[in-house]
This record gives structure tokens, C-alpha cells and sequence, in this order.
């Protein structure tokens, strides 16, 4: 090996010595009596290192001593380099980027630490072979084309995304730069920005399935519609093969299915009864836990085998041939409203950023139920309101009516709510002794509520005796509203 | 002639409507009431009087429900008296922040609330304590 650094120093000295021109392969084995074959394999082999570089006149090479400082650096011993070197040398071994100097041909001249780490010295190799292998990654033609662009001069510097031979997606910037010898290279900057790409592509996804789920929440009536929807959305984002939503009765502590995706017909009544009781057991362990059950067949996590779900869990395995099963609990803020199940069947399995996702929106899908739940459960004490035989109203805080349900427009004589809707509630009855009908809006306002009984006034002007009692209704902001019952005496 | 004593009930409320109109209530239905606007507010005055139930809103600026119901739990004058939540929030949550382990605790009532459910929970909480329920899973 002495004897070829020796030989290397020699070719050097060679080259250096016939000043700016540069020498040809023959002046240089004239100079350094080294044989043509010989010196070709030692030319190529300092090409390669960087140390010594070429230009074409003609058919012939002319070759010169390359003054790229970085390969110096980095091949010289500490002890040789000067003190702006030895700095340089530090920064660029600590800098989380790549730093990789091509020539025009596009052999790699330098690759700093950062890239020798992930792709290995590839100092003499071809670009495109080393960094990106067979070259089908997304975004590799643009990137040629610019590099393409900054060669031929069309360009100065260029950036790009793409994607490696391993699957990293690249950041690279790169810039021509002409060298101390009047050559040119090119020099890129390189950052691994997968992660924050993949970080970007699961914000995007989160963002998007909250804007498919608050969509789905205002369109939906019924929290089945609003599962089917859900449901629906997340095979579009995530892909799964089959999936339920369980909701959670708080009432009857019962669970029941309120929509599923993907599962084949099972004719076999008792047969999809013991499924779904399954599928029940394992929602309840969710819920129970309030954490979320990921079953990978063949993967036994420790644990696992005591959990009551776990036997549940290869049953279903078993019967869709199954690979993944992710139980997640929908719960806000301190109730449980239901789980989400999702299978896939063998061979696959959710991601990591499938998982993430899933768990991110769970909330939400939670939220959607409550809120629907709510609407119904409203909906349902309203319709009991409309059929109530004893009359209802409400008035806001200045007693004009806001509501009237038909017993009350039966009561009173009127046809349609609108008739009455809007007008003071005192010019519907009076009082029997004593003063006028706005005693008791008073009387409510001041002590909350009142009962007794009153005097009421028909659309007719004929008059009937009823038992009013009235309540304020206090809100989060102060009064709301009065509400009243009227039974006719 | 045995003489009634009237009770005193605290109201605390950060929304001035909720507070003026529910202490008039109060006071129009025989109540003698102290006013709070915030946790505080409610702390200094429990240290000049000792009401029998304190209408407590959970949200307020200020002290956290939890700071307010550690103070009072820690207070051996105050171990006599009975909080009833007047709150937007709703019961699981409560359950879940920690907010109705207190013994103290008695009621929960959700805003919108009737005056009738208020003075019936008022009335009970002077003559026994209210055993609230929550969800079972």
C-alpha cells in the first residue's frame, strides 16, 4: 500500500508540475516512469478518490490535481489539517444533513457522514445507482431533469422531493459551484424527510376524516345512519376489510351493533348470534379498560391469554381467517358510548399510522354519537310533549309564547300554532280574583314558579276554568324561558 | 312557639343573570342567601359565614371546583354543609374529574334547570342526603 501512495504522490506531483495546462496520461508517464497500464489504474483509482480530476480536449484527457477541500478533509489525518480544516471537519461529521459533491458526469466526489450512514461509501459510484437503485421512486424523473438543468446551465440551483431506493423520501437541494481548478461540481444538501412527511400525510388524514365525520354528524338523524357513514369513511382513508360499531346503553348496560361493514351473509341464525356475541365481548373489554385491544394472530403480547376478550378474539380469528383485530372505545370526556371494531383479514395488518389515526378520531366519532343520541332522546321527549292530553307552553322571559303543543290550541279553541305563537301569554286567561293576568309573569319571574287556577279565554271569547302551573327555566347565561302545564277544571 | 330557623344557601355562579336571579329566587321562596362570583369569592365568604347548602357552578374562572372542594372538605366548620352542582357540564364528566367523590356532594342538578328541581333539591338536601347515581360501566 506505501508503495502505491508513493505512486499516487508521484502522479500528483506530476500533474502539479505542468502547472494550469494540466497533463496527459503520456506527459505524466514520462514524468513518473510509470508504465501506461499501470498509470491508467492508479489515474482512475485517484479519480475515484476525488483527489485528481479531468477534462476532454479532444480525444484525450487532460488531467488535473482536484482542489475540492472536503475530500481532503476527511482523508487527511487530524493532525495534518489546518485549524479552519479541523472546524470544518467537525461541522460537517455533526450535521444532521448530507452533504454530497457530484461532478458532471454524475460520479459522487464526497458524501459526508450523514450519508455514508445510510447509503455506505459510494465515493466513485454513479448518483442515481447509489442513492437510487433501479430509479422508479416518485419523484426521481423531476429531479433528474434538474439536475439535468443545472449541468447544461439552464439552472443554478434546483429542489426536489424523492423518493431513495429504500424508501426514504429525500429532501435535496442542489446548486452548481465551480471548483478552485475552474471545474464544475454539484453540491446537494440531503435530509431524510420521511418522517415529517409521514407526519404531514397522517395530519392530512386526521383532518380529513374530522371534516368526512362532522360532515356525517350534521347529515345523519339516527346514530345507525351516522355509524353506516363513519364506517363507510374510514374504509375510504384506512382500508380494512371488515368493521362494527357498537353502541353502549347506559340505561340497560347493554351493547348492541348499530352498523357493520364487509362481513360475509351468515344464514346460520344462532350461528351469527354467537358471533356477534363475540364481537360484544370484546367491545366490553374496550370499553371496560377504556384503552384500546389490538389481537395480532401469532403475535401474543404478555398478558394477553388472561384477558377475557382473548378467547373471543380467535374464535373470530378463526372464523374469517383473520390477521388483525382492533377493538378502540369511543368515549368523551368520562362516558363510554360504544366501540369500533375493525378486522383484517390474513395477511394483513393496520399500520402503525393506521392505528394512530384510528385512535385520533375516536374521540370524535364519540362526540358525533353523543351529540345524535341527544338529538334523539330530544326528539323523543318532544313527541311525548305533542301527544300530552294536559296542555303545554312556553313563553320567553317577556311572556310571549314560543311553544304551544295541540292539546293546548285544542284547549283554547285555535287551529295553528302560528295563530297564537308570538302573543302575550296573558291575553290567553285571567285571573280569578284580584288583578290582572301579567301577577303571575311576575310572581314567576320573582319567586321561580306559581300554581293555581285561572280563568282561560278562548279564540271565541268563551271562558273556561283551568289549573295552571308554570316554572322558570334557568340557563348557563341566566333566565331561559317559562314553561306551563294547563289542565282544564 | 318553636321558632323555624331560615336557612342559608350560597349560590355561586361566575354569570351575573344566573346568580342575581337564583339569589332572588332564593330569597322570595325564604331562603336567606350569600353571593359569589367566583371560587374565591366563595372561600373569603365561608370564612365569615357558615351556610347550609352552597349552590356551587363548576367551570368558574379562577380556583378550579377541585381546589374549592378540597378547601371546604379541609375545613372542620364547614363539614356540615351540602354542595349541590349547578352546572352546563354533565354528570359522567363530573364523575370522571373526581368532582362528586366528596361526601359534602349531594346533588347534580344540569343547566337548563327548572326552579322546581332547584328548591326540591334544596329542600331534600336539608332533610337528608341525596344519593346520586352514575353510569354503571
Amino acid at each position: 500500500m506505501d508503495s502505491e501512495e508513493e505512486a499516487f504522490d508521484k502522479i500528483i506531483n506530476a500533474i502539479l508540475s505542468m502547472g494550469e495546462t494540466g497533463a496527459t496520461i503520456d506527459e505524466i508517464s514520462k514524468i513518473t516512469h510509470l508504465e501506461r497500464h499501470t498509470l491508467s489504474k492508479y489515474l482512475n483509482r485517484l479519480h475515484a478518490e476525488g483527489r485528481i480530476s479531468y477534462k476532454r480536449i479532444g480525444r484525450a484527457k487532460v488531467w488535473f490535481v482536484s482542489k475540492a477541500p472536503l475530500q481532503h478533509i476527511f482523508r487527511s489525518r487530524e493532525e495534518d489539517l489546518t485549524y479552519t480544516e479541523k472546524i470544518f471537519s467537525r461541522i460537517l461529521s455533526d450535521i444532521p444533513e448530507g452533504v454530497l459533491v457530484l461532478d458532471f458526469d454524475y460520479n459522487i466526489m464526497f458524501m459526508s457522514r450523514y450519508l455514508l450512514a445510510l447509503y455506505g461509501d459510494r465515493v466513485g459510484q454513479k448518483y442515481y445507482q447509489a442513492i437510487f437503485g433501479a430509479g422508479i421512486g416518485e419523484g426521481l424523473e423531476a429531479h433528474q431533469n434538474q439536475i439535468k438543468g443545472i449541468i447544461d446551465g439552464s439552472l443554478e440551483e434546483a429542489e426536489s422531493q424523492v423518493e431513495d431506493k429504500e424508501g426514504r423520501i429525500l429532501e435535496i437541494k442542489a446548486r452548481k459551484v465551480e471548483n478552485p481548478d475552474g471545474s464544475f461540481s454539484i453540491i446537494a444538501i440531503i435530509r431524510d424527510i420521511s418522517e415529517k412527511v409521514g407526519r404531514e400525510e397522517r395530519i392530512k388524514n386526521l383532518s380529513e376524516l374530522h371534516k368526512l365525520l362532522g360532515e356525517a354528524v350534521n347529515r345523519s338523524y339516527t346514530i345507525d345512519q351516522l355509524c353506516s357513514t363513519i364506517l363507510g369513511n374510514l374504509c375510504v382513508v384506512i382500508g380494512y376489510d371488515m368493521g362494527d360499531i357498537w353502541i353502549y346503553n347506559h340505561e340497560s348496560n347493554l351493547l348492541s351493533c348499530s352498523a357493520q361493514v364487509g362481513y360475509p351473509r351468515m344464514g346460520d341464525r344462532g350461528k351469527r348470534d354467537t358471533v356477534d356475541e363475540w364481537k360484544r365481548g370484546i367491545a366490553r373489554a374496550a370499553i371496560i379498560s377504556k384503552e384500546p385491544i389490538f389481537f395480532v394472530k401469532g403475535e401474543m403480547k404478555e398478558g394477553m391469554k388472561a384477558h377475557s376478550y382473548y378467547n373471543y378474539a380467535l374464535e373470530l380469528a378463526a372464523e374469517y381467517d383473520l390477521q388483525g383485530l382492533y377493538a378502540i372505545p369511543l368515549r368523551t370526556k368520562g362516558e363510554p358510548h360504544g366501540a369500533l371494531l375493525i378486522l383484517t383479514k390474513r395477511g394483513r395488518t393496520l399500520s402503525e399510522e393506521d392505528i394512530s389515526l384510528l385512535e385520533g378520531i375516536s374521540e370524535g366519532i364519540a362526540g358525533g354519537i353523543a351529540k345524535i343520541k341527544v338529538e334523539e332522546e330530544l326528539r323523543v321527549k318532544a313527541n311525548a310533549v305533542e301527544i300530552s292530553i294536559n296542555a303545554v307552553l312556553m313563553a320567553d322571559t317577556e311572556g310571549k309564547l314560543t311553544y304551544v303543543n295541540p292539546a293546548f290550541l285544542k284547549m283554547w279553541g285555535y287551529d295553528r300554532e302560528n295563530e297564537v305563537l308570538g302573543r302575550f301569554c296573558t291575553e290567553f286567561w285571567r285571573q280569578i280574583e284580584g288583578a290582572g293576568a301579567e301577577d303571575i309573569l311576575i310572581a314567576v319571574q320573582e319567586k321561580g314558579d306559581w300554581e293555581g287556577e285561572l280563568i282561560g279565554v278562548r279564540k271565541d271569547g268563551s271562558k273556561f276554568k283551568l289549573r295552571l302551573s308554570a316554572s322558570l327555566i334557568i340557563g348557563k347565561k341566566g333566565p331561559l324561558q317559562f314553561v306551563a302545564v294547563a289542565v282544564a277544571e | 312557639m318553636t321558632k323555624v330557623k331560615t336557612k342559608t344557601v350560597m349560590v355561586v355562579d361566575d354569570e351575573p343573570d344566573v346568580l342575581d336571579t337564583i339569589a332572588q329566587i332564593l330569597v322570595t321562596n325564604g331562603y336567606k342567601t350569600i353571593e359569589a362570583k367566583d371560587g374565591q369569592e366563595c372561600l373569603d365568604k365561608l370564612r365569615e359565614e357558615i351556610p347550609d347548602i352552597v349552590l356551587l357552578d363548576i367551570m368558574m374562572p379562577g380556583l378550579n371546583t377541585k381546589e374549592i372542594l378540597r378547601a371546604i372538605e379541609k375545613d372542620h366548620r364547614l363539614s356540615g354543609v351540602k354542595i349541590i352542582f349547578l352546572t352546563a357540564i354533565h354528570m359522567p364528566e363530573a364523575e370522571e374529574e373526581g368532582l362528586l367523590a366528596s361526601k359534602q356532594v349531594v346533588d347534580f342538578i344540569e343547566k337548563p334547570f327548572t326552579i322546581r328541581r332547584m328548591i326540591d333539591a334544596i329542600e331534600k338536601a336539608i332533610c337528608c342526603f341525596q344519593i346520586l347515581s352514575v353510569p354503571r360501566i
